[in-house]
Protein backbone atom coordinates (compact mmCIF):
# COMPACT_ATOMS: atom_id res chain seq x y z
CA UNK A 1 0.00 0.00 0.00
CA UNK A 2 1.34 3.37 -0.96
CA UNK A 3 1.49 5.48 2.18
CA UNK A 4 2.74 8.56 0.41
CA UNK A 5 0.79 11.73 1.00
CA UNK A 6 -1.53 12.60 -1.84
CA UNK A 7 0.01 15.27 -3.99
CA UNK A 8 -2.00 18.46 -4.17
CA UNK A 9 -0.53 19.23 -7.54
CA UNK A 10 -1.78 16.08 -9.20
CA UNK A 11 -4.56 18.10 -10.77
CA UNK A 12 -1.91 19.72 -12.92
CA UNK A 13 -1.20 16.41 -14.63
CA UNK A 14 -4.51 16.53 -16.41
CA UNK A 15 -3.85 20.06 -17.51
CA UNK A 16 -0.65 19.10 -19.26
CA UNK A 17 -2.05 16.71 -21.80
CA UNK A 18 0.93 15.37 -23.73
CA UNK A 19 -1.15 14.97 -26.87
CA UNK A 20 -2.10 18.60 -27.14
CA UNK A 21 0.26 21.43 -27.97
CA UNK A 22 0.60 24.12 -25.37
CA UNK A 23 0.10 27.66 -26.65
CA UNK A 24 3.36 29.53 -26.65
CA UNK A 25 5.41 26.36 -26.07
CA UNK A 26 5.52 25.02 -29.62
CA UNK A 27 8.28 25.26 -32.16
CA UNK A 28 8.94 28.72 -33.51
CA UNK A 29 9.79 27.53 -37.00
CA UNK A 30 8.72 23.99 -37.61
CA UNK A 31 10.00 23.88 -41.18
CA UNK A 32 13.47 25.00 -40.15
CA UNK A 33 13.54 22.42 -37.37
CA UNK A 34 12.47 19.73 -39.84
CA UNK A 35 15.26 20.79 -42.19
CA UNK A 36 17.76 20.52 -39.37
CA UNK A 37 16.48 17.06 -38.57
CA UNK A 38 16.85 16.04 -42.20
CA UNK A 39 20.40 17.40 -42.23
CA UNK A 40 21.14 15.34 -39.15
CA UNK A 41 19.84 12.24 -40.86
CA UNK A 42 21.94 12.80 -43.95
CA UNK A 43 25.02 13.94 -42.12
CA UNK A 44 27.89 11.48 -42.21
CA UNK A 45 28.50 9.90 -38.88
CA UNK A 46 31.65 11.00 -37.21
CA UNK A 47 34.44 8.64 -37.96
CA UNK A 48 36.16 7.56 -34.83
CA UNK A 49 37.33 4.30 -36.27
CA UNK A 50 40.65 5.48 -37.73
CA UNK A 51 41.85 6.59 -34.31
CA UNK A 52 40.96 3.25 -32.80
CA UNK A 53 42.33 1.45 -35.85
CA UNK A 54 45.68 3.20 -35.60
CA UNK A 55 45.87 2.45 -31.90
CA UNK A 56 45.04 -1.20 -32.53
CA UNK A 57 47.65 -1.43 -35.29
CA UNK A 58 50.33 0.06 -33.03
CA UNK A 59 49.40 -2.40 -30.33
CA UNK A 60 49.64 -5.30 -32.74
CA UNK A 61 52.99 -4.11 -34.03
CA UNK A 62 54.27 -4.05 -30.49
CA UNK A 63 52.75 -7.39 -29.56
CA UNK A 64 53.78 -9.50 -32.54
CA UNK A 65 57.57 -9.36 -31.95
CA UNK A 66 57.04 -9.88 -28.25
CA UNK A 67 54.83 -12.90 -28.87
CA UNK A 68 57.32 -14.27 -31.38
CA UNK A 69 60.14 -13.84 -28.90
CA UNK A 70 58.33 -15.60 -26.09
CA UNK A 71 57.10 -18.36 -28.37
CA UNK A 72 60.64 -19.05 -29.57
CA UNK A 73 61.93 -19.02 -26.06
CA UNK A 74 59.36 -21.48 -24.83
CA UNK A 75 60.13 -23.76 -27.80
CA UNK A 76 63.81 -23.70 -26.97
CA UNK A 77 63.10 -24.48 -23.36
CA UNK A 78 60.86 -27.43 -24.09
CA UNK A 79 63.37 -29.09 -26.41
CA UNK A 80 66.01 -31.18 -24.74
CA UNK A 81 69.05 -28.98 -24.40
CA UNK A 82 72.05 -30.05 -26.39
CA UNK A 83 70.23 -32.68 -28.42
CA UNK A 84 69.96 -32.20 -32.16
CA UNK A 85 67.26 -34.34 -33.62
CA UNK A 86 68.12 -35.87 -36.92
CA UNK A 87 66.27 -38.13 -39.24
CA UNK A 88 67.91 -41.35 -40.25
CA UNK A 89 67.51 -42.76 -43.71
CA UNK A 90 68.29 -46.33 -44.67
CA UNK A 91 70.99 -46.75 -47.29
CA UNK A 92 71.99 -50.04 -48.87
CA UNK A 93 75.58 -50.93 -49.75
CA UNK A 94 76.60 -52.97 -52.78
CA UNK A 95 77.63 -55.81 -50.53
CA UNK A 96 74.12 -55.95 -49.15
CA UNK A 97 74.90 -54.27 -45.93
CA UNK A 98 72.39 -51.68 -44.81
CA UNK A 99 72.94 -48.84 -42.53
CA UNK A 100 71.15 -45.71 -41.49
CA UNK A 101 72.59 -42.34 -42.21
CA UNK A 102 71.75 -39.05 -40.69
CA UNK A 103 69.53 -36.62 -42.55
CA UNK A 104 71.89 -33.85 -41.63
CA UNK A 105 74.55 -35.63 -43.57
CA UNK A 106 72.35 -35.82 -46.64
CA UNK A 107 71.55 -32.17 -46.43
CA UNK A 108 75.19 -31.27 -46.83
CA UNK A 109 76.21 -30.01 -50.25
CA UNK A 110 77.87 -32.53 -52.57
CA UNK A 111 81.57 -32.96 -52.09
CA UNK A 112 84.18 -33.76 -54.73
CA UNK A 113 83.94 -37.29 -56.17
CA UNK A 114 86.19 -39.79 -54.47
CA UNK A 115 86.77 -43.45 -54.93
CA UNK A 116 85.50 -45.72 -52.31
CA UNK A 117 88.11 -48.33 -51.77
CA UNK A 118 89.04 -50.82 -49.15
CA UNK A 119 87.03 -51.36 -46.07
CA UNK A 120 86.52 -47.75 -45.58
CA UNK A 121 85.09 -47.58 -49.09
CA UNK A 122 82.48 -50.12 -48.24
CA UNK A 123 81.26 -47.95 -45.55
CA UNK A 124 79.34 -44.91 -46.31
CA UNK A 125 81.09 -41.75 -45.48
CA UNK A 126 78.93 -39.87 -43.11
CA UNK A 127 77.87 -42.74 -40.96
CA UNK A 128 77.98 -42.11 -37.33
CA UNK A 129 80.92 -43.58 -35.57
CA UNK A 130 80.35 -43.84 -31.94
CA UNK A 131 82.45 -41.50 -29.92
CA UNK A 132 84.50 -40.30 -32.83
CA UNK A 133 83.08 -36.91 -33.44
CA UNK A 134 80.36 -35.69 -35.71
CA UNK A 135 79.24 -37.46 -38.85
CA UNK A 136 81.11 -36.71 -42.04
CA UNK A 137 79.21 -35.69 -45.17
CA UNK A 138 77.89 -38.38 -47.45
CA UNK A 139 79.46 -38.85 -50.82
CA UNK A 140 76.51 -38.10 -52.99
CA UNK A 141 78.54 -38.84 -56.10
CA UNK A 142 78.85 -42.42 -54.98
CA UNK A 143 75.13 -42.57 -54.66
CA UNK A 144 74.75 -41.02 -58.09
CA UNK A 145 77.06 -43.43 -59.96
CA UNK A 146 75.47 -46.47 -58.43
CA UNK A 147 78.26 -47.50 -56.15
CA UNK A 148 75.85 -47.21 -53.37
CA UNK A 149 72.18 -46.85 -53.81
CA UNK A 150 69.21 -46.42 -51.57
CA UNK A 151 66.95 -49.38 -51.08
CA UNK A 152 63.95 -50.03 -53.23
CA UNK A 153 61.23 -47.55 -52.48
CA UNK A 154 61.81 -47.27 -48.80
CA UNK A 155 58.88 -44.88 -48.58
CA UNK A 156 60.96 -41.97 -47.54
CA UNK A 157 58.74 -38.94 -47.11
CA UNK A 158 59.72 -35.71 -48.83
CA UNK A 159 60.15 -34.12 -45.52
CA UNK A 160 62.21 -36.42 -43.37
CA UNK A 161 60.22 -37.59 -40.45
CA UNK A 162 61.95 -36.55 -37.33
CA UNK A 163 62.00 -39.28 -34.80
CA UNK A 164 59.81 -38.67 -31.86
CA UNK A 165 61.86 -37.74 -28.90
CA UNK A 166 61.89 -40.78 -26.74
CA UNK A 167 61.83 -40.61 -23.04
CA UNK A 168 65.10 -40.92 -21.23
CA UNK A 169 65.45 -44.57 -20.23
CA UNK A 170 64.71 -45.09 -16.63
CA UNK A 171 67.50 -46.24 -14.45
CA UNK A 172 67.07 -49.78 -13.33
CA UNK A 173 67.56 -50.16 -9.72
CA UNK A 174 68.95 -53.28 -8.34
CA UNK A 175 67.31 -54.34 -5.20
CA UNK A 176 69.94 -55.22 -2.77
CA UNK A 177 69.25 -56.82 0.52
CA UNK A 178 70.82 -54.91 3.27
CA UNK A 179 72.14 -58.14 4.61
CA UNK A 180 74.26 -58.47 1.52
CA UNK A 181 76.12 -55.33 2.46
CA UNK A 182 77.24 -56.65 5.75
CA UNK A 183 78.55 -59.93 6.69
CA UNK A 184 76.86 -61.75 9.45
CA UNK A 185 74.06 -60.83 11.70
CA UNK A 186 73.46 -57.32 12.91
CA UNK A 187 71.16 -56.26 15.64
CA UNK A 188 68.40 -53.75 14.93
CA UNK A 189 69.71 -50.24 14.63
CA UNK A 190 73.13 -51.60 14.25
CA UNK A 191 73.74 -49.51 11.16
CA UNK A 192 72.84 -46.40 13.04
CA UNK A 193 74.53 -47.36 16.22
CA UNK A 194 77.59 -48.95 14.90
CA UNK A 195 80.40 -47.87 17.00
CA UNK A 196 83.74 -47.29 15.54
CA UNK A 197 86.54 -46.40 17.84
CA UNK A 198 87.48 -42.79 17.51
CA UNK A 199 84.31 -41.83 15.71
CA UNK A 200 81.05 -40.26 16.75
CA UNK A 201 78.19 -42.46 17.65
CA UNK A 202 75.21 -41.89 15.44
CA UNK A 203 71.70 -42.86 16.30
CA UNK A 204 69.80 -43.90 19.36
CA UNK A 205 70.62 -47.57 19.23
CA UNK A 206 72.41 -49.56 21.82
CA UNK A 207 76.10 -49.07 22.03
CA UNK A 208 77.37 -52.46 21.20
CA UNK A 209 79.69 -53.78 18.63
CA UNK A 210 79.19 -57.01 16.85
CA UNK A 211 82.11 -58.91 15.53
CA UNK A 212 81.67 -59.31 11.82
CA UNK A 213 80.97 -62.83 10.72
CA UNK A 214 80.62 -64.06 14.25
CA UNK A 215 77.64 -65.97 15.60
CA UNK A 216 74.65 -64.09 16.78
CA UNK A 217 75.01 -63.33 20.44
CA UNK A 218 72.51 -64.56 22.89
CA UNK A 219 70.03 -61.79 23.31
CA UNK A 220 68.16 -61.25 26.47
CA UNK A 221 64.54 -61.96 25.71
CA UNK A 222 61.46 -63.25 27.40
CA UNK A 223 61.09 -66.94 27.06
CA UNK A 224 57.74 -68.58 27.64
CA UNK A 225 57.54 -72.22 28.21
CA UNK A 226 54.73 -73.52 26.06
CA UNK A 227 54.53 -77.05 27.34
CA UNK A 228 54.38 -77.99 31.00
CA UNK B 1 -4.13 8.06 -44.42
CA UNK B 2 -4.28 7.07 -40.79
CA UNK B 3 -1.38 7.16 -38.36
CA UNK B 4 -0.55 3.45 -38.57
CA UNK B 5 -0.07 3.73 -42.34
CA UNK B 6 2.06 6.82 -41.80
CA UNK B 7 4.21 4.87 -39.38
CA UNK B 8 4.61 2.05 -41.89
CA UNK B 9 5.64 4.52 -44.59
CA UNK B 10 7.98 6.33 -42.21
CA UNK B 11 9.62 3.01 -41.33
CA UNK B 12 10.45 2.45 -44.97
CA UNK B 13 12.15 5.85 -45.09
CA UNK B 14 9.39 7.86 -46.72
CA UNK B 15 10.32 11.47 -45.90
CA UNK B 16 6.80 12.75 -46.50
CA UNK B 17 5.35 10.31 -43.99
CA UNK B 18 8.10 11.17 -41.53
CA UNK B 19 7.30 14.85 -41.89
CA UNK B 20 3.61 14.23 -41.21
CA UNK B 21 4.53 12.42 -38.00
CA UNK B 22 6.96 15.15 -37.06
CA UNK B 23 4.34 17.86 -37.56
CA UNK B 24 1.88 15.89 -35.45
CA UNK B 25 4.27 15.29 -32.57
CA UNK B 26 6.67 18.24 -32.56
CA UNK B 27 4.64 20.85 -30.65
CA UNK B 28 3.50 18.66 -27.73
CA UNK B 29 7.00 17.26 -27.41
CA UNK B 30 8.49 20.73 -27.48
CA UNK B 31 6.21 21.66 -24.60
CA UNK B 32 7.43 18.59 -22.73
CA UNK B 33 11.05 19.53 -23.31
CA UNK B 34 10.33 23.08 -22.14
CA UNK B 35 9.09 21.70 -18.82
CA UNK B 36 12.48 20.15 -18.17
CA UNK B 37 14.81 22.70 -19.70
CA UNK B 38 14.59 26.46 -19.28
CA UNK B 39 16.42 27.42 -22.43
CA UNK B 40 14.34 27.05 -25.60
CA UNK B 41 17.39 26.43 -27.78
CA UNK B 42 18.41 23.59 -25.52
CA UNK B 43 14.86 22.27 -25.65
CA UNK B 44 14.94 22.36 -29.44
CA UNK B 45 18.23 20.46 -29.51
CA UNK B 46 16.76 17.86 -27.22
CA UNK B 47 13.72 17.65 -29.46
CA UNK B 48 15.91 17.04 -32.50
CA UNK B 49 17.89 14.37 -30.70
CA UNK B 50 14.66 12.75 -29.61
CA UNK B 51 13.16 12.73 -33.09
CA UNK B 52 16.39 11.37 -34.52
CA UNK B 53 16.13 8.44 -32.13
CA UNK B 54 12.42 8.10 -32.78
CA UNK B 55 12.83 7.72 -36.54
CA UNK B 56 15.93 5.57 -36.15
CA UNK B 57 14.15 3.12 -33.90
CA UNK B 58 10.77 3.25 -35.55
CA UNK B 59 11.31 -0.25 -36.95
CA UNK B 60 11.42 -1.59 -33.37
CA UNK B 61 8.09 -0.01 -32.48
CA UNK B 62 4.97 -2.13 -32.67
CA UNK B 63 1.95 0.01 -33.28
CA UNK B 64 -0.78 -0.71 -30.76
CA UNK B 65 -2.75 2.49 -31.00
CA UNK B 66 -2.13 6.19 -30.99
CA UNK B 67 -1.78 6.37 -27.22
CA UNK B 68 1.03 3.81 -27.31
CA UNK B 69 2.82 5.84 -29.94
CA UNK B 70 2.54 9.02 -27.89
CA UNK B 71 3.69 7.24 -24.77
CA UNK B 72 6.71 5.88 -26.62
CA UNK B 73 7.68 9.26 -28.07
CA UNK B 74 7.15 10.88 -24.71
CA UNK B 75 9.42 8.35 -23.04
CA UNK B 76 12.12 9.00 -25.61
CA UNK B 77 11.87 12.75 -25.05
CA UNK B 78 11.92 12.44 -21.25
CA UNK B 79 15.01 10.25 -21.48
CA UNK B 80 16.68 12.77 -23.75
CA UNK B 81 15.85 15.59 -21.32
CA UNK B 82 17.27 13.61 -18.40
CA UNK B 83 20.42 12.81 -20.33
CA UNK B 84 20.85 16.48 -21.10
CA UNK B 85 20.31 17.46 -17.48
CA UNK B 86 22.63 14.74 -16.26
CA UNK B 87 25.36 16.06 -18.49
CA UNK B 88 24.96 19.56 -17.17
CA UNK B 89 23.58 19.45 -13.66
CA UNK B 90 23.61 17.68 -10.36
CA UNK B 91 20.16 16.92 -9.07
CA UNK B 92 20.72 17.24 -5.34
CA UNK B 93 20.78 20.98 -4.91
CA UNK B 94 19.14 22.14 -1.71
CA UNK B 95 20.26 20.78 1.62
CA UNK B 96 17.80 19.42 4.15
CA UNK B 97 18.42 22.32 6.54
CA UNK B 98 17.46 24.79 3.87
CA UNK B 99 14.28 22.87 3.15
CA UNK B 100 13.22 23.18 6.75
CA UNK B 101 13.28 26.92 6.56
CA UNK B 102 10.60 27.02 3.92
CA UNK B 103 7.21 26.88 5.52
CA UNK B 104 4.57 24.78 3.87
CA UNK B 105 1.17 26.08 2.97
CA UNK B 106 -2.03 24.14 3.04
CA UNK B 107 -4.63 24.20 0.33
CA UNK B 108 -5.14 23.00 -3.20
CA UNK B 109 -3.41 24.88 -5.95
CA UNK B 110 -5.76 26.77 -8.20
CA UNK B 111 -6.66 25.62 -11.67
CA UNK B 112 -4.23 27.25 -14.00
CA UNK B 113 -3.80 27.01 -17.72
CA UNK B 114 -1.15 24.70 -19.12
CA UNK B 115 0.91 27.67 -20.20
CA UNK B 116 0.84 29.16 -16.69
CA UNK B 117 1.71 25.82 -15.15
CA UNK B 118 4.70 25.39 -17.43
CA UNK B 119 5.75 28.96 -16.70
CA UNK B 120 5.79 28.16 -12.98
CA UNK B 121 7.53 24.80 -13.32
CA UNK B 122 10.28 26.26 -15.44
CA UNK B 123 11.08 28.76 -12.69
CA UNK B 124 11.87 25.94 -10.26
CA UNK B 125 15.50 24.97 -9.68
CA UNK B 126 16.61 22.10 -11.84
CA UNK B 127 16.47 19.42 -9.14
CA UNK B 128 13.01 20.43 -7.94
CA UNK B 129 11.79 20.79 -11.47
CA UNK B 130 13.03 17.40 -12.61
CA UNK B 131 11.61 15.51 -9.67
CA UNK B 132 8.36 17.44 -9.84
CA UNK B 133 7.99 16.70 -13.54
CA UNK B 134 8.79 13.03 -13.13
CA UNK B 135 6.56 12.48 -10.11
CA UNK B 136 3.61 14.81 -10.59
CA UNK B 137 3.34 15.06 -14.36
CA UNK B 138 4.81 11.76 -15.58
CA UNK B 139 3.48 9.82 -12.60
CA UNK B 140 6.67 8.03 -11.61
CA UNK B 141 7.30 6.66 -8.12
CA UNK B 142 10.13 8.00 -5.99
CA UNK B 143 12.04 4.74 -6.18
CA UNK B 144 12.01 4.90 -9.96
CA UNK B 145 13.03 8.55 -9.96
CA UNK B 146 15.87 7.81 -7.57
CA UNK B 147 17.14 5.05 -9.81
CA UNK B 148 16.79 7.20 -12.91
CA UNK B 149 18.59 10.20 -11.51
CA UNK B 150 21.11 8.32 -9.40
CA UNK B 151 19.95 9.88 -6.14
CA UNK B 152 18.55 8.50 -2.91
CA UNK B 153 14.83 7.97 -2.62
CA UNK B 154 14.73 10.35 0.32
CA UNK B 155 16.41 13.01 -1.76
CA UNK B 156 13.73 12.62 -4.40
CA UNK B 157 11.01 13.04 -1.78
CA UNK B 158 12.63 16.06 -0.23
CA UNK B 159 13.17 17.66 -3.62
CA UNK B 160 9.49 17.16 -4.41
CA UNK B 161 8.44 18.63 -1.08
CA UNK B 162 10.61 21.67 -1.66
CA UNK B 163 9.25 22.03 -5.17
CA UNK B 164 5.70 22.08 -3.85
CA UNK B 165 6.55 24.63 -1.19
CA UNK B 166 8.29 26.83 -3.69
CA UNK B 167 5.43 26.58 -6.15
CA UNK B 168 2.97 27.68 -3.48
CA UNK B 169 5.21 30.53 -2.65
CA UNK B 170 5.37 31.58 -6.27
CA UNK B 171 1.61 31.32 -6.60
CA UNK B 172 1.16 33.48 -3.53
CA UNK B 173 3.55 36.07 -4.89
CA UNK B 174 1.61 35.98 -8.11
CA UNK B 175 -1.51 36.86 -6.17
CA UNK B 176 -3.27 33.60 -6.82
CA UNK B 177 -5.38 32.50 -3.89
CA UNK B 178 -5.44 28.91 -2.83
CA UNK B 179 -8.65 27.01 -2.71
CA UNK B 180 -9.32 25.94 0.85
CA UNK B 181 -9.04 22.24 1.46
CA UNK B 182 -12.44 20.73 2.01
CA UNK B 183 -12.75 19.26 5.46
CA UNK B 184 -14.32 15.85 5.62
Amino acid sequence: MNNEKRDDFLSWRGRLDPMEPVPGQGLDDREATWERLQDRFHAKPRRRLPVYGIAAACLLLALIPAADFFQGRSRRETAHPGVVQRATLPVAHPDGEREFISSSAIAVAPVAPQRLSGRSGKRIAGRRTAGKGPATPINTAAVADGTIHPPEAPAVPLVPQLPVATAVPQKKWKVVDLNELTSGWQPPHAMASIFLPGSLRIGPGRLETVPSGGPAPERPSLKIKLSP
Amino acid sequence: MNISEQIEDARSGNAAAQKVLFNRLADPMMALCCRYVKNREDAEEILLDGFYKFFSRLSEFKYQGEAALFAWVRQIMVNECLMFLRRRHSFAIVSEAEAGEIAGEEGLPPDLSAEEIIGLIVRLPVGYRTVFNLHVIEGMEHAGIAGLLGIAEGTSKSQLHKARVLLRKMLRQKGVRYEQRKKR
